[in-house]
């Protein structure tokens, strides 16, 4: 009987769910005996159910039936008659007309008064299925931790979702709330897979996929990322606590960090993590498909960029698309545009550092693609100790371009012939092995190559284009980590790698190849030892050596330096040279710093020491059969570093800092025939001054003013006949000054951006001149602005930058070149136009799907150019330079994409 | 728009292509719109210091090459710095040069003698750093002339080639090449050949809209043969003249402004089509012929649109 009675009062609540519940239960009422001119004013209302005995012979039998009844209510609410208006046998017509006889209602009205009605009523008698079992309920238990120090995270939210199943299973979220020990449990789960989100008390929320087994309790660990927390001062009289952990980078006075996952949503970049870089402060907007980084007014070799502490030669791809490491491989991305600290060397001008994620326990991995190339990334667990992961990017731009290409309807086939396509992959490999207690050995490779191939047909032989550009690189190293019970750490970081270089370009009959082939090796070590309770102390060693196979042909300015006068596309001079030659350039830097607290000062006194070693084969050009004398020689520098923290208050610091800079020559310009083996050491000097102002837990004000000087920069000589061996001198000098601000939210409520603005002037000369000149790629003002929302599985964000065009040198007339038959620009006062502004609006658009089992969807639209703007990207003119104009860059575009992850 | 450039703009919407669009500034090369000199031509095209040599013009207007242009005739006397990409030397648009003769056709003169070493490899003391040939081995003397023509002034830079010693080589290279190389000579024009449809069509009386294919041919010698200092090999070895052909005329279309040969093209003729005017009426065609060396020839025809 309870069974039937639960199917009657789940068939009248099923009903009244529905759209028009009165005439559902109800059926075909309709009001006996009233004029139709009367109205309706109240429907009869069941207000107490009898339940009718269900005939036990069907019962048994499993028969269901439906009896429709005709009921007649008083005015009183009584049911005065119960009548069969559709049978469904004598023992359930009686049972249900039996039943129906003991119902109550609350009376109809008619016109607002109590009145007799007759209704249609449908019993339904259902043999309720048996109850399923109770499913094996699961449980999630485990911790949080901050990544950085793997100290316990107390009052962190972790909440588990599971959106509803294809199979009709409910929705589920559950909560709860870490204690100081930084455990959480989650009991009672259904089994199956959740969408994990962590959310620390400053709003920093990092998302996870579990699945939960039948009947176990999932035990799961989460170390989280966190923005830097405020430095207050410790109370009087209490040593500040030391969180003992495996150290980050060291934070730099002026050092901009992206944590991977929020550099992923920034529109613009397609999800590349790297790219992120272009929209910090202090980084001048590259042209476009170029991929260099200009920052502070440095020439963008002059920037030095480091994964894990190791030097790399590209952060980007050549064509600048994409970052050269897989994002999924990278836990966070730095950029110190100046006055670093002592651990860092060789170059003028700033650092950007690529720290590898932590390969997480489990098995995971994604596979995406969208209209740049394809990727994917996988990483398991092998053991209780060991993890590897590996990713590759494979571009299929060419081949995309190729398929929409009009050609195959009768359009254009030579896209490839005029415009050059690049073609990139990349693949990393990475394995961390826990060795004991907080020590712990990574390994990693990287690979990245680029091609660019074009080539223009022309009836004329002059003007038959082919140009090949070939670029790549590996790396290999291996990356130590011993943290002692006191907190102190050493890394080791031994590595080794190949770079590779190719450009051949033939236009007309004046050929241009530059080949350099690089043999790789060093050493990066530091320990980090506490002294007391105020100073740290970190000594450490960095060493790179450099093997260098270089071969070149063509003219001597071709490829273009920093300070050449020419303008776009115009053809080197039709002097022709040859030369290969090897080198051998090895630094060893030993170094140290301490940061000493002082009360409410933090102070880092550091000191580099490098010594150089630059060897070359050729001394001079060659000359009849006179073997080539090769060169050796040693420079030594003494580079003091330091900065200072002043925490005025708990929010608001004071900071400034100060380091002086030397770099060796690179290979190519050690040429006894196109450069000169004699070049010694560029040099430069960074002073910072700032404030940092932590207006709430997540948003900051950062302002920094800078100034580098810069003395001995390679540049061309100036004389039409220079000596032997010294067509490069070092009489270069530069200045760069500026000031900088960036405002930023940390990621809260799903909201994260910044805005940064930057005015400066980089400033280049020929030492003994008076006058200054622009530097190539001076842009006095330089603003972004990026935001991003989640909004549940959405995520929408938009960036909008500005930048003051690259300076240029006005053309003012021309001259016919009878030989070669073109013309030559006449040259106004040196780099005094500018190329027009830029500014552009991205947006980003993208969705998270969660499949189930641990799987989800992401698919995103990159729009880029919203506004279709035509930017000039630089300066054109025609063939007899009578006429200028621009050449534009992208127009609107949206690449789209997606990705599934395990 | 190029046709390609069209279809980029297309697969740039669709494919997110890292590019650029190049203005379109409608110009033709070959088309004359203005005072121009077309060619300077040295006879010889190739001499050593002290010789003399004498040099013509071909300068084309809209109405027609002009036959007695006034040019004022000028040798550069001021070698490019390393970091100039021109021809020659911006000073030698200024006082940097040594006056040949004003307001004359043509004019003679003999290389000076330190032509070599302002342009060439010889330097002053062993410690200088020679000058870089072109990628045939030469040197070249730059002679200014600056055209005069209706107010206008229009300034070209004839390159003369220079026969300077080898720098650099050995002395088995340098007897090798001395007695190898052959100095330039100018190359020739044979007559224009004009066809429409096939058929021979004469220059005064192509048809309105016509489009008449063009050949320019030269002798089988005009493309010589000559030895150069390969600096990669260090060696003496052997090449091929490119040939070039530039093509000019006041009105009508071309299909290319320039055709030529490369080095390993033997054929000794290039052939370019011409659309006449839609409008009868009168046109000049003018035709330069340039050698990798330096050496020229030109021509120039009345053409006659009916």
């Amino acid at each position: 009987m309870r069974g039937r009675c639960f199917v009657a009062f789940v068939s009248v609540a099923l009903l009244a769910g529905s759209p028009a519940p009165a005439l559902a239960q109800q059926r075909g009422s309709d009001i006996g005996g009233q004029p139709t001119k009367r109205k309706l004013t109240k429907m009869p209302r069941l207000v107490k159910f009898v339940e009718a005995e269900y005939p036990p012979a069907k019962k048994a039998a499993g028969v269901a039936a439906s009896v429709v009844l005709t009921i007649e209510i008083g005015a009183t609410g009584k049911v005065t008659a119960v009548s069969v208006a559709e049978s469904a046998g004598a023992d359930f017509d009686a049972a249900a007309a039996a039943a129906a006889a003991g119902f109550e209602f609350e009376p109809a009205e008619v016109d607002d008064k109590p009145a007799p009605a007759k209704i249609t009523y449908r019993y339904d008698f259902v043999i309720a299925a048996p109850e399923p079992p109770a499913a094996a309920l699961a449980a999630l238990e485990g911790e949080v931790r901050a990544a950085s120090t793997f100290a316990p995270l107390g009052g962190v939210k972790v909440t588990v979702s599971r959106e509803p199943a294809p199979d009709g299973a409910a929705p589920i979220v559950k909560s709860a709330t870490t204690d100081a020990a930084g455990r959480f449990s989650l009991p009672d789960l259904p089994a199956g897979t959740y969408a994990v989100v962590v959310e620390a008390p400053d709003g920093t929320t990092t998302r996870f996929s579990e699945t939960a087994a039948p009947g176990k309790t999932t035990r799961v660990r989460y170390d989280v990322v966190l923005p830097p927390p405020a430095r207050p001062s410790p109370p009087d009289g209490v040593d500040e606590v030391e969180i003992r952990g495996r150290p980050r980078a060291r934070r730099e006075i002026v050092d901009y960090a992206v944590r991977a996952e929020q550099a992923k949503k920034v529109a613009g970049t397609q999800g590349d993590v790297l790219k992120v870089v272009q929209n910090l402060p202090g980084v001048s907007r590259p042209p476009v498909a170029s991929g260099q980084i200009v920052v502070w007014g440095s020439a963008p070799r002059d920037t030095r960029v480091y994964v894990d502490g190791v030097d790399l030669p590209a952060l980007y791809h050549g064509s600048g698309l994409r970052g050269t490491i897989n994002s999924d491989l990278v836990a966070s991305i730095d950029l110190v545009p100046g006055a670093f600290g002592a651990e860092y060397g060789r170059g003028l001008g700033g650092l950007v550092r690529v720290e590898t994620r932590s390969l997480p326990r489990g098995t995971h991995g994604y596979v995406g693609a969208d209209t740049l190339d394809g990727s994917a990334f996988a990483s398991t667990q092998i053991g209780e100790r060991v993890r590897v992961g590996s990713a590759f990017r494979y571009s299929w731009l060419d081949r995309v371009l190729a398929a929409a290409s009009p050609s195959s309807t009768g359009g254009a086939s030579d896209i490839g012939d005029f415009f050059p396509i690049p073609r990139y992959r990349d693949a990393q490999l990475k394995a961390t092995i826990d060795l004991r207690k907080r020590e712990s050995l990574d390994t990693v490779v990287l690979v990245s190559s680029d091609a660019l191939d074009r080539t223009v047909p022309s009836p004329d032989p002059a003007k038959r284009r082919v140009e090949a550009t070939r670029s790549g690189f590996w790396r290999a190293y291996a990356r130590y980590t011993n943290t002692t019970d006191d907190g102190d750490t050493a890394i080791v970081t031994p590595f080794v790698g190949h770079d590779a270089s190719s450009l051949v370009q033939r236009f007309g009959a004046n050929p241009t190849r530059l080949e350099v082939d690089s043999d790789r090796y060093g050493l990066r070590a530091s320990l980090r030892s506490k002294l007391g309770s105020r100073v740290v102390l970190v000594t450490g060693m960095d060493a790179l050596g450099t093997a260098s196979s270089v071969s070149r042909e063509g003219s001597l300015t071709l490829p273009p330096r920093e300070g050449d006068v020419a303008v776009f596309g115009q053809p080197a001079g039709d002097e022709y040279a040859v030369d290969r030659w090897k080198t051998h350039i090895l630094d060893v830097g030993p170094h140290a710093y301490a940061d000493v607290r002082v009360g409410p000062v933090t102070l880092t006194p550091g000191v580099r020491f490098d010594a150089f070693v630059i060897e070359g084969s050729k001394s001079l050009p060659p000359a009849g059969n006179v073997p080539p004398i090769g060169f050796s020689r040693m420079e030594t520098t003494v580079a003091p570093r330091a900065s200072a923290r002043w925490d005025v208050t708990r929010r608001l610091a004071l900071t400034t800092a100060y380091g002086n800079y030397h770099q060796p020559p690179e290979p190519e310009d050690l040429s006894a025939v196109f450069g000169t083996p004699e070049l010694g050491l560029s040099r430069s000097t960074h002073i910072t001054a700032g404030e940092s102002l932590r207006v709430t837990d997540s948003l900051t004000v950062d302002v920094v003013a800078f100034d580098k000087r810069m003395k001995d920069l390679v540049v061309r000589s100036r004389l039409a006949n220079p000596l032997r061996a010294r067509s490069l001198t070092q009489n270069g000098e530069g200045r760069s000054y500026g000031v900088q601000l960036l405002l930023r939210q940390e990621l809260w409520r799903g909201f994260f951006g910044w805005a940064s603005y930057a005015i400066s002037k980089s400033e280049r000369r020929f030492e003994g001149d008076e006058e200054w000149r622009p530097f190539d790629f001076d842009q006095p003002h330089v603003l972004s602005l990026v935001a991003s929302q989640e909004i549940g599985s959405w995520s929408v964000g938009a960036r909008f930058r500005y930048a003051s065009g690259n300076p240029r040198t006005p053309v003012i007339g021309s001259v016919y070149d009878a030989r070669s038959d073109r013309f030559d620009p006449v040259f106004g006062p040196q780099s005094t136009t500018r190329i027009p502004s830029f500014w552009q609006l991205d947006l980003r658009v993208d969705r998270t799907f969660v499949l189930g089992r641990g799987v989800r969807a992401l698919v995103f639209a990159d729009l880029q150019n919203v506004t279709n703007r035509d930017n000039a990207e630089e300066i054109a003119y025609s063939a007899d330079f009578r006429r200028r104009g621009i050449i534009t860059g992208l127009p609107f575009i949206a690449v789209v994409g997606g990705r599934l992850e395990l | 728009m190029h046709r390609s450039l069209r279809a980029l703009s297309l697969v740039v919407v669709l494919g997110g292509a890292p590019f650029a669009c190049r203005p379109d500034f409608g110009d033709r090369e070959s088309l004359v719109t203005r005072t121009q000199v077309l060619a300077v031509r040295g006879d010889p095209p190739e001499a050593k210091p002290g010789e003399v040599v004498s040099w013509s013009l071909l300068v084309a207007t809209p109405d027609g090459p002009v036959a007695e242009p006034i040019a004022s005739w000028a040798l550069c006397a001021t070698p490019k710095l390393l970091t100039e990409n021109g021809a020659a030397s911006a000073a030698c648009l200024g006082d940097g040069v040594r006056p040949i003769v004003e307001g004359a056709a043509a004019a003679s003169a003999a290389i000076p003698g330190d032509a070599c070493a302002l342009f060439g490899p010889q330097v002053a003391a062993a410690e200088l750093r020679p000058r870089d040939p072109d990628v045939t081995g030469g040197y070249y003397q730059p002679v200014r002339v600056t055209v005069f023509d209706r107010g206008a002034t229009s300034v070209a830079f004839g390159l003369q080639r220079v026969g300077c010693a080898l720098a650099n080589a050995s002395a088995d290279v340098t007897t090798d090449f001395s007695r190898r190389y052959v100095a330039n000579a100018n190359p020739e024009l044979e007559p224009l050949e004009a066809t429409l449809g096939g058929a021979p069509v004469a220059l005064d009386a192509i048809p309105a809209g016509a489009t008449v294919t063009l050949r320019a041919s030269w002798p089988a010698e005009a493309a010589e043969r000559y030895v150069v200092y390969d600096l990669a090999s260090r060696a003496v070895v052997e090449r091929r003249e490119t040939m070039r052909v530039s093509w000019f005329a006041t009105a009508g279309t071309f299909e290319s402004d320039r055709t030529g040969r490369a080095e390993d093209e033997l054929e000794t003729s290039t052939t370019n089509t011409w659309t006449a005017p839609r409008a009868a009426g009168s046109a000049h065609l003018f035709v330069v012929l340039r050698d990798a060396r330096g050496g020229v020839a030109f021509a120039s025809h009345a053409l006659v649109i009916r």
